[in-house]
């Protein structure tokens, strides 16, 4: 019976339901002592990629599964970053299990694609559409939360440039993708225009340090960039 | 006595030391209700089930207070006839 009585001069949300449960695992992954490292990455490759894709199979394919399968690739070479802080120790999960931030009218959710490894872009496109949509809808069952061993937090279409989110606890890191924008980059000596989009990984220092997970974020540029299926 | 639990398939396929957040009573103690009342909203990872009278009976007790987390297996309330 948790009926807040509302002043006249505001509106008082409650810290309870959805938005209290956000509330705690911010602050629980707010606790790790974290670094963030940003990383500029070339995307006119993948969005030549995601357009041909989008031919091929008949559906929208977005930047992201594209960004997932880069990341699922990357995470298996680098399994530090797809790891876990528990109370045993960092544990390094052997599946790459994807969390991807959505948003929802209830508040924020993150969705697991599990096994990422072994999906290609069409299959990793599907199934973040149907787990968005059961999400948005409420019809997820728990267990579509869970088993997280790395999150994406893609704002591109809130048209930021970049971001720090906010580890999802107990993992050890978040990646943060910023809206694809046209820049000015130097080629070959010269001056040409590129699409560019800032990515920012946030890291618990704890489980890693920092010249490691910088080499974690400059080879998944490399994937991102390449845009391989 | 009837025990009130959060239904099984809130707990399909969850991980071992999962936990559900009793995020709202609908009901207080004392009060009669109808089978199939809504006695609570419940929270798993981020999803929300509703926990309904098994039969119709006075709620003897609520064992769980609002705002606090659960395993698999807590009864939430007692249901005298």
């Amino acid at each position: 019976m948790s009926q807040v009585e509302q002043p006249s001069d505001r509106h008082i949300v409650p810290m309870s339901g959805l938005r209290g449960v956000i509330a705690k695992a911010m602050a629980t992954g707010w606790q790790a002592p974290r670094v963030a490292l940003g990383l500029e990455v070339g995307m006119d490759a993948p969005i030549t990629r995601a357009r041909a894709l989008t031919a091929e199979l008949g559906v929208k394919i977005s930047l992201t599964p594209l960004i997932l399968a880069a990341l699922a690739r990357t995470l298996t070479q680098h399994p530090r970053l797809n790891a876990l802080v528990t109370a045993r120790g960092i544990e390094e999960v052997h599946a790459v299990n994807l969390a991807v931030a959505v948003d929802t009218p209830a508040g924020l959710v993150a969705p697991v694609i599990r096994d990422a490894q072994a999906k290609s872009v069409g299959a990793l496109a599907r199934e973040l559409t149907d787990m968005a949509e059961r999400a948005r809808a409420g019809t997820l069952p728990p267990s579509g939360y869970q088993k997280g061993t790395f999150t994406l937090s893609n704002l591109g279409a809130a048209g930021i440039d970049w971001l720090t989110p906010v580890i999802n606890p107990p993992q050890v890191a978040i990646l943060g993708v910023g809206r694809t924008r046209e820049a000015v980059i130097v080629r070959d000596g010269a001056p040409a225009v590129a699409r560019v989009a800032t990515l920012t990984l946030v890291f618990d220092h704890r489980a890693i340090d920092g010249f490691p997970a910088g080499l974690f974020l400059r080879d998944l540029g490399a994937e991102i960039a390449a845009a391989r299926d | 006595m009837t025990d009130v639990q959060l239904q099984n398939e809130a707990w399909e396929d969850t991980e071992e030391d999962t936990e559900a957040l009793l995020d709202e009573w609908h009901v207080k103690a004392g009060e009669k209700v109808d089978a199939g009342q809504l006695l609570a909203s419940v929270i798993v990872a981020k999803t929300k089930f509703e926990v309904v009278a098994p039969s119709a009976g006075v709620v003897a007790e609520l064992k769980v207070q609002a705002q606090e987390n659960f395993p698999r297996g807590t009864v939430l309330a007692t249901l005298s006839a």
